[in-house]
């Protein structure tokens, strides 16, 4: 293997840095904690709530990232983008909450039915990212990649994947963020073990509890903002700079 | 000597708001190996369509592109005009894009990067990316990318309109000296009638829209050449009045 010459990436800036972005890794954590202690909650079933729908966002996410990353490769361009396009946009419409008693009923009150219909919400956002993305891209780009005959292996590491990735997370953090209000929903029709649906739903008698719920979503969804999709877009942006 | 790419009655029509516009008539063009050869003509003439045709990026043309025996696809580079390097690649992979479709050892790849990267004084810059150079580094890329693969063929297509004229003019002199050591043969494009004359063996002229060869004319002054000798300024004239705003 030949080496090739590559930027050292410098993670902390300074101390104040890494002091901000540990305060972002516990903050969550103590806010649990807290919330637990405050309205006497059970420590573990608080956690594990949250982690399980974090979980079940985690999965659908990564199916959907890669499902639309796919798509939007395959049908960015060429004769099949004629009538891919349109019909991603009516299945983008598609109320999916409509058949989700149905999936129910067939399926069961399993992970599966709410993974299932977490990617059918996440997807969306994430393929227009990357099919905007793709075809955003400069003339000049496509020519010197076919002067210079990249293919296979080499096309997807030099060219796609590095052109679809401003898109890719741009989509994620728009799908991401509406993932979340859908899980909660999803759970609590589902009316599955387990999750931040569930907690919701369980404890409807009291406001002070789904006021404090809701907080703590809101921080874990800052600080995962802030810890993952801040840098990873700002480097994305950093490297599409000409 | 045979010729190493000839264009035969190549006609082609873009497409503007659902009307067929003639951009090339019937242009026929016959390159030898080893060749210097420059179009010149008006901007909006097409003469950079041509190139993308003979260089295969172009594919809907009326007529034949024929290239001789020993060409094959990947025997052929492109220099833009606004460089197209790959701004998520450093420059070193930049000029690496050329050789990644080769069947070479990544040891000779290195090899070769490394040769172009000192050729064109950027081995500091190896790392760099392009948006941290300067527009004469850029191109100096850009070429390095082409020259890597050793190619047959290059086109260039207005290489140095955005530079300013001293880098220019610098790497013009680079491209003297690197296509009289390697002989490759040049396709290159250009509206500056200086410009053709002091690098090109042939000019062709080219006639506004829709192109045609209007005159193929013939370079024979001893090289270096002198660009402020009165034969040169002769030639300059001839060349001024061939050419049709």
């Amino acid at each position: 293997m030949s080496k090739t010459p590559r930027h050292r990436m410098k993670i902390y800036k300074s101390s104040l840095h890494l002091a901000a972005t540990f305060l972002l890794i516990v903050a969550p954590f103590l806010f649990l904690l807290f919330f637990s202690k405050i309205e006497q909650i059970a420590v573990s079933s608080l956690f594990q709530d949250v982690f399980a729908s974090i979980l079940r966002l985690l999965i659908a996410f990564i199916i959907a990232a890669i499902l639309a990353w796919v798509l939007a490769v395959l049908f960015y361009k060429g004769p099949l983008s004629h009538v891919a396009l349109p019909i991603f946009d009516i299945l983008q419409s598609f109320p999916e909450f409509a058949i989700l008693p149905l999936a129910v009923y067939y399926l069961g009150r399993t992970n599966f039915t709410v993974i299932f219909f977490l990617v059918l919400t996440v997807i969306w956002p994430i393929l227009f990212s990357v099919l905007s993305s793709l075809k955003l891209v400069k003339h000049d780009w496509e020519e010197a990649a076919e002067i210079y005959q990249l293919s296979g292996f080499n096309y997807f590491k030099k060219y796609i994947l590095p052109l679809s990735i401003p898109g890719l997370i741009t989509g994620s953090i728009i799908g991401v963020g509406e993932g979340w209000g859908a899980i909660v929903a999803t759970e609590i029709i589902v009316n599955i073990k387990g999750g931040l649906g569930n907690f919701f739903q369980s404890h409807t008698q009291s406001p002070m509890i789904t006021f404090f719920g809701i907080l703590a979503v809101l921080i874990i969804v800052f600080s995962i903002n802030k810890l993952i999709w801040a840098p990873l877009l700002d480097r994305s942006h950093q490297l599409m700079e000409e | 000597m045979p010729a190493i790419i000839t264009l035969k009655n190549i006609t082609k029509y873009f497409q503007e708001d659902h009307k067929n516009i003639l951009v090339l008539n019937d242009i026929s063009l016959e390159i030898q190996a080893g060749e210097f050869f420059i179009l010149v003509g008006p901007s909006g003439s097409g003469k950079s369509t041509i190139l993308r045709v003979a260089s295969g990026l172009e594919k809907s043309f009326k007529g034949q592109v024929v290239l001789s025996p020993e060409v094959k696809k990947g025997d052929m580079s492109f220099v833009f005009q606004q460089f197209a390097l790959l701004p998520w690649l450093t420059v070193y992979e930049n000029i690496e894009l050329g050789l990644l479709a080769k069947k070479i050892s990544p040891k000779v790849k290195h090899e070769i990067v490394n040769r172009e990267l000192k050729q064109f004084g950027l081995e500091k810059f190896a790392r760099s990316y392009p948006k941290d150079l300067s527009g004469g580094m850029r191109q100096r890329v850009g070429i390095a990318r082409a020259l890597a693969p050793d190619p047959k063929i290059i086109f260039m297509d207005e290489p140095f309109s955005e530079l300013d004229s001293f880098t220019a003019e610098e790497l013009r002199q680079e491209l003297l000296q690197i296509w009289i050591q390697r002989k490759p043969t040049i396709i290159m494009v250009t509206h500056i009638v200086a410009e053709a004359l002091e690098l090109a063996d042939r000019v062709a002229v080219l006639t506004p829209r829709p192109a045609r060869v209007e005159k193929i004319l013939k370079n024979t002054l001893p090289r270096p050449r002198q660009m402020r000798s009165s034969d040169f300024f002769l030639l300059e004239d001839q060349l001024y009045q061939l050419i049709k705003p």
